[in-house]
């Protein structure tokens, strides 16, 4: 757990910067694989490993309960995918995954809260011990604020980043708020080309 | 064109109507006016899906008063708690703090916007788009300032004359 935390961060030491305008975010020279894991998508259908492969996704983490970052990030990742479709053709675009780490209260509205911004986002939640897994491997953190027993309006703490997964089900790159669509969709379109430090 | 018209006015009088109860109940508790100048303007509330009873509201607060305006909280009618909440990302990690109080200088104006400050409203009802979200901002010298905020999808940022209201202050 400690050498890959090292890993990572040496990864993240070495990396190209990402020279889209006004895209921040950081491109992994060597792509870090995400482990195995073991979750439930919103339409009640097992999520793992093997969903992320042989395709290009972004992977937000959240909670459903989150009022401010987390819908303006789904909100701009669905006109991010808008942008996208008019660069690459519907097959290649990527999957958009809500990773969301509270699920007492996530699971019984996640399939709802996906749907709300885009019919073709998927919610996964799940174990709290396989979130953590999912969010490891996404060198992510999140951490419930929960109070009490009765605390029912908690914050969550949570990374603001969304991971781009590879094919190979590896991250390539994190991203970081604010996403301007169109400057994002570019970036993405060239990495998903293999063409990265142009614009 | 005239019956446009007439349905505005009418729109006008049934909402006025439909404020009143709620204006009314709220004028024993504490003043309705507050000092000239002070005001909201382009308030508006995310819409959220049925089950999630958290909910954000933005908009600008304008001080065109003398004296410094004091923000001590909000309240809203049916809803348990309405706070002022900042949300910050350091480290890149978000989070949200309860902000106390809020003083605006006079002349100057404070910006409630998405990834930044914001009302955050718990055990919410669900709202419809298009429904207006009454609200009463409290102030520190007693008065309060009624205003509705239309509910709407949040947008992402397709136009760039939205950038203003959908980038962070970061």
């Amino acid at each position: 757990m400690v050498m890959r935390a090292l890993l990572l961060a040496l990864a993240i030491l070495v990396v190209a910067p990402v020279h889209a305008q006004d895209v921040k975010g950081v491109t992994l020279d060597k792509p870090s694989p995400v482990g195995d894991f073991e979750l439930i998508d919103h339409r009640g259908e097992p999520f793992t490993r093997e969903d992320l492969m042989d395709r290009w996704s972004l992977v937000f983490l959240g909670f459903t309960h989150c009022p401010d970052v987390c819908p303006f990030t789904l909100a701009n990742l669905e006109a991010v995918r808008s942008e996208l479709s008019l660069l690459l053709p519907p097959e290649r675009l990527p999957q958009i995954v809500f990773l969301a780490v509270d699920p007492d209260r996530d699971r019984p509205v996640l399939a709802d809260y996906v749907a709300h911004f885009d019919l073709s986002f998927v919610g996964v939640t799940g174990e709290p011990g396989e979130i953590a897994r999912f969010a490891h491997g996404l060198d992510a953190y999140y951490r419930l604020e929960k109070k009490s027993d009765d605390d029912d309006s908690y914050d969550v703490v949570h990374s603001a980043a969304v991971a781009v997964i590879d094919p190979d089900g590896a991250v390539k790159a994190k991203i970081t708020p604010p996403f301007h669509p169109h400057d994002t969709a570019n970036y993405l379109h060239l990495l998903l080309r293999g063409v990265e430090g142009t614009n | 064109m005239q019956s446009r018209k007439l349905a505005a006015v009418l729109a006008v009088i049934l909402s006025a109507m439909m404020l009143l109860p709620v204006a009314a109940h709220d004028h024993g508790a504490r003043p309705v006016v507050t000092a000239a100048g002070v005001e909201v303007r382009q308030a508006w509330s995310p819409a959220s899906v049925p089950g999630v009873n958290t909910r954000s509201v933005y908009f600008e607060l304008i001080n065109g008063s003398a004296a410094p305006l004091v923000i001590i909280g909000a309240e809203s009618p049916g809803i348990t708690g309405v706070a002022i909440h900042e949300t910050s990302t350091a480290g890149g990690l978000t989070s949200m703090a309860t902000v106390e109080q809020l003083t605006v200088p006079p002349g100057q104006r404070v910006s409630f916007s998405p990834q930044g400050l914001h009302l955050m409203l718990t055990g919410a009802e669900h709202h419809r788009q298009g429904e207006l979200l009454p609200l009463r901002l409290l102030f520190a010298d007693g008065t309060s300032l009624f205003f509705e905020a239309p509910v709407r999808k949040a947008s992402g940022q397709h136009q760039h004359h939205r950038y203003d209201t959908a980038i962070p202050k970061s």
